[in-house]
């Protein structure tokens, strides 16, 4: 009720009423006014007219006798009539009487002029109606007329002046008392009513049916509703405050950081644990992820600007650097949540991402020498490799013997030795990156455009031959080097890794300590190698492989006492393939085992046939070094011989001095168990090696095989004659017996008989026959030996 | 008056009326007169004041033709049949007529005679008078100008 006055429904409508009820009134008014004066003229006109007739007769009289005096008397008596101006009175064309209250001209015959019309009357005779003598003119008094218009007009004014007020006055005590009492009574009923204690708003009296009465019970209605709704509204906003309450404990409690941001990075809300990530107490809230110290800051906020714009979830992880110099990974996920918003969850990877730089770099390092590993050299070699244009060399170095040294020595030994070397390819190869990428291979890239310098190689190659201080005790070993040029000897790690590894292998199977570049025809080679093992495996299990055996005849007996059995390979297309060309193939590939197996069978058959067939000999297989003692436990020879029903002591094993070297403990427990289990051992090519003495001394050997070497070259005067007597009598020392290989010629027969060499074999003899020829070769030395023996 | 004159009156007026309407009024002027035929107009402008001037041959008013008219009392036969005739007006509404026109003095109604002997002896004697009576009073002394026929 504080409204302005005029902003009253009451003024309002009285306002209202009297405007429109004004301009209604003045619109009626003109048209009134003009109609009162055209009434008024007209009446004016018309009691002229009447007036006129009232003395027609006399008129007529005055006009027919054209009495002057009769006439002005009655133009006087016209003229005494208010509204008349003046009055002529014409007969037979000459003015009887002319009387006016303006000046006018006597003579002349003309009217004044005026607003108001004359009113002109003809005059007839008084004694025949037909003829006209004469007429009279009246003018009207236009100022007397002119006032009864306005006093006429002032009338309708005033009338309606006063039904406008008349009517305004109802208009405004209508609704004073039927529209805005109410309404008033209403409205402070209204501001004392508390709906809510389920008041009602009365209905006003006396409007009980009209619009008011239902304003008021729709007002009823809708308190009710609203009062019903507030309730409901209550009841889930405690609903909801529960909730909320629920939500914010898992908000605070949370071990995760949980905040609430814009596109923008703008922080919104967030939680304690949020602050405790980030390194900050309680006061310190960041209005915006900004700022803080992200190493990444720009990924972080293009993170959220992405997931904003796409409604993805998105995450990351970002070093956050911390006020007291630390730093932490923090890993986010964020999700859009709807009006821009973006809701990331945020925890400490800190312990992870540390492990997980400790576990890369543990990856690419070798643990024993420092240096990289195999993983590390091809990631090293990817980022040369996409340097453009930079070319590069590489080696491969293999250290000889290394898995002796840890089969015989122990591991301790043989990691002394990797460090010892990885020490050394350090100082010889200045610059280089070095790496360690198998057992005892280490891997050098030197640096992009150093050449590859022979020198240095050949350097390199010597250090690695000087002894390894090992427990003050030296040791002997030696490396082999591939080297191999990026990009001209392979454009891919492993092409690369493959040519130099090719390079590595040729040194090696050439004996080691040296080193060779990669040459296209390695792969050739190595190719051929591949080829030949996928055919030796077929070889094995088609029967390409056969045994040949060379007699071994007892110089003192004169006779054959045995036979040394050979491997040969009838391959299909190649004819005949040398042994010296497949067995190393063989021990490569572990292929040894079976075709051991299969010789010690075969012989072992062989031998049963013959002494079966009456013929008192033994038969000798070679065993490969690699084969002890794995691939030919002692058990397995023994129950193959047992099997064929062959005694031990009529089967010879044949073993280089590679197996005493290589293996000191497991190669001399082999020979024992062997030994004794009734077999007979021989050391074969005696003399080409290290030939130590004391490995005869130390293991249980029954033979020795002199090296055709010494024996071809021997003559009656020279050292070779002398080193195998020497042979011979250490071995007769010793309690063993000695074999002669290569005896082509008489001479050299002659020799050894005198130098009491017990046996020989050689081509003097018979070359190695198959199996099927032997008994007929056997029975022919045989027969010629008790010939000669006879003699 | 008293009673019996107005019924005597009345009963001669009622006697007199039917043989005065049976009969033609004519107007006579002095044997002598120049005044020869006179017209309906001239008779009516004469007897009402208008002219007291009769028009020459070439029917112009001449002063020297100034004429006397000679009337009957108001109460006569011979007068309401006069203004009957030619006027088709009473005799109240003639003397009305004149009573506005006394009042200006311009001019004034004809002489009142008694009979028509008197006429004829006015009219006889005055060679300007003129004057009205049955047809059959006529006599030589005086000349008919004007009929006033019954039929009419």
């Amino acid at each position: 009720m504080s409204a302005k006055f005029w902003r009253s429904l009451l003024v309002r409508t009285a306002l209202g009423v009297v405007g429109i009820s004004a301009l209604i009134g003045g619109l009626v008014m003109l048209s009134a006014a003009t109609e009162a004066r055209k009434v008024a003229n007209s009446e004016v006109a018309r009691r002229l007219t009447e007036l006129v007739d009232t003395v027609q007769n006399t008129t007529s009289i005055a006009c027919f006798v054209g009495d002057k005096q009769l006439a002005a008397e009655l133009a006087q008596g016209l003229l005494r009539n208010s509204e008349v101006a003046l009055v002529v009175i014409r007969a037979e064309g000459q003015i009887l009487a002319k009387v006016g209250r303006m000046s006018f001209s006597d003579d002349a015959d003309e009217l004044p002029l005026g607003p108001t019309h004359p009113i002109v009357r003809p005059v007839y005779s008084p004694f025949d109606a037909t003829r006209q003598i004469g007429e009279i003119t009246l003018i009207p008094d236009a100022q007397r007329i002119g006032q009864i218009v306005r006093d006429e007009g002032e009338r309708i004014y005033l009338i309606l002046a006063i039904q406008l007020i008349a009517v305004a006055a109802a208009a405004v005590a209508s609704v004073l008392y039927l529209i805005v009492r109410p309404i008033q009574r209403m409205s402070d009923e209204l501001h004392r009513l508390d709906a809510t204690a389920g008041q009602l708003l009365p209905v006003p009296v006396g409007h009980e049916r009209n619009e008011l009465g239902r304003l008021a019970g729709d007002i009823n209605d809708l308190a009710g509703r609203l009062v019903s709704t507030l309730e409901d509204e209550h009841a889930l906003r405690l609903q909801r405050e529960v909730d909320e309450r629920k939500f914010r404990a898992i908000f605070d409690n949370a071990e995760s950081g949980i905040l609430l941001t814009d596109g923008s990075g703008e922080v919104i809300s967030f939680n304690p644990s949020f602050l405790r990530l980030c390194g900050l107490t309680e006061g310190q809230a960041p209005a915006s992820l900004k700022a803080l110290a992200w190493q990444h800051g720009d990924e972080l906020l293009g993170l959220i600007h992405e997931c904003a714009d796409s409604g993805r979830a998105l995450g990351g992880d970002f070093l956050l650097e911390l006020a007291d110099g630390e730093s932490r990974w923090l890993s986010f996920s964020f999700g859009a949540v709807g009006g821009g918003q973006i809701q990331g969850v945020v925890i400490d990877v800190t312990a992870r991402k540390t492990e997980e730089v400790a576990a890369r770099l543990l990856a690419v390092t070798d643990s024993l020498t420092g240096l990289g590993n195999r993983a590390a050299l091809e990631q090293h070699l990817g980022e040369l490799m996409g340097v453009s244009g930079a070319g590069f060399v590489m080696l491969l170095l293999d250290i000889d013997g290394f898995r002796r040294v840890n089969e015989s020595l122990g591991l301790v030994a043989g990691d002394e030795v990797l460090r010892q070397s990885a020490y050394r390819l350090r100082g010889h190869l200045p610059g280089a990156w070095l790496a360690r990428v198998g057992a005892d291979e280490f891997a050098a890239v030197l640096p992009p455009g150093a050449e590859a310098d022979s020198a240095a190689f050949t350097a390199l190659v010597e250090a690695m031959a000087l002894p390894f201080e090992l427990h003050e005790q030296p040791l002997f070993l030696g490396a082999s080097i591939g080297l191999v040029r990026y990009p001209a000897d392979g454009t891919d790690i492993p092409g690369l890794l493959r040519n130099a590894d090719l390079a590595l292998e040729r040194v090696r199977r050439e004996g080691g300590q040296g080193f060779r570049c990669f040459e296209p025809g390695m792969a050739e080679q190595a190719e051929r190698r591949r080829r030949m093992e996928k055919d030796l495996r077929l070889a094995v299990q088609q029967n390409e492989l056969q045994l040949y055996y060379q007699p071994i005849i007892d110089l003192k007996e004169n006779r054959l006492a045995g036979a040394e059995a050979l491997i040969r390979w009838r391959h299909p297309e190649q004819g005949m393939i040398s042994p010296d060309v497949f067995i190393p193939l063989a021990e490569e590939s572990g292929m040894i085992r079976d075709i051991g197996l299969w010789v010690l069978n075969e012989a072992s058959t062989q031998l049963a046939a013959w002494r079966g067939a009456g013929m008192d000999m033994y038969v000798s297989v070679n065993v490969s070094v690699k084969q002890i003692p794995d691939d030919l436990p002692a058990q397995v020879v023994l129950d193959t011989t047992r099997s064929h029903g062959i005694e031990p002591d009529h089967i010879a094993l044949e073993i280089t001095e590679g197996v005493l070297m290589s293996d000191v403990s497991h190669g001399l427990a082999w020979l024992e168990s062997l030994n004794q289990a009734g077999f007979r051992l021989y050391l074969d090519d005696f003399g080409t090696g290290y030939s130590s003495l004391s490995y005869l001394k130390r293991f249980p050997m029954d033979t020795v095989k002199v090296d055709k070497s010494f024996v071809r070259d021997m003559s009656a005067d020279n050292n070779d004659r002398a080193l195998v007597g020497a042979i011979v009598m250490m071995a007769k020392g010793l309690g063993l017996s000695t074999v002669a290989e290569g005896v082509e010629t008489d001479d050299q027969l002659l020799l050894l008989k005198a130098l009491s060499c017990r046996y020989a074999q050689g081509y003097l003899f018979s070359k190695p026959v198959p199996a099927a020829e032997f008994p007929a070769l056997r029975a022919r030395i045989n027969g010629e030996l008790a010939l000669a023996s006879g003699m | 008056m008293n009673a019996r004159t107005l019924l005597l009156s009345l009963f001669l007026a009622l006697a007199a009326w039917p043989a005065l309407a049976a009969s033609d009024l004519v107007v006579v002027v002095n044997a002598k007169s120049e005044v020869g035929h006179l017209s309906r107009d001239d008779v009516v402008n004469i007897y009402l004041g208008r002219y007291r001037m009769l028009p020459d041959g070439a029917g112009q008013l001449q002063s020297s033709l100034t004429v006397k008219p000679l009337d009957y009392p108001a109460s006569s036969a011979e007068r309401a049949a006069f203004y009957e005739r030619l006027v088709n007006k009473s005799v109240a509404e003639i003397n009305a007529y004149w009573a506005r026109l006394v009042f200006s003095g311009k001019v004034l109604p004809p002489d009142v005679v008694s009979t028509s002997h008197d006429v004829l002896a006015f009219v006889a004697a005055n060679p300007r008078a003129i004057g009205y009576l049955e047809r059959a009073r006529l006599d030589g002394r005086v000349r008919v100008v004007y009929e006033l026929d019954a039929a009419r």
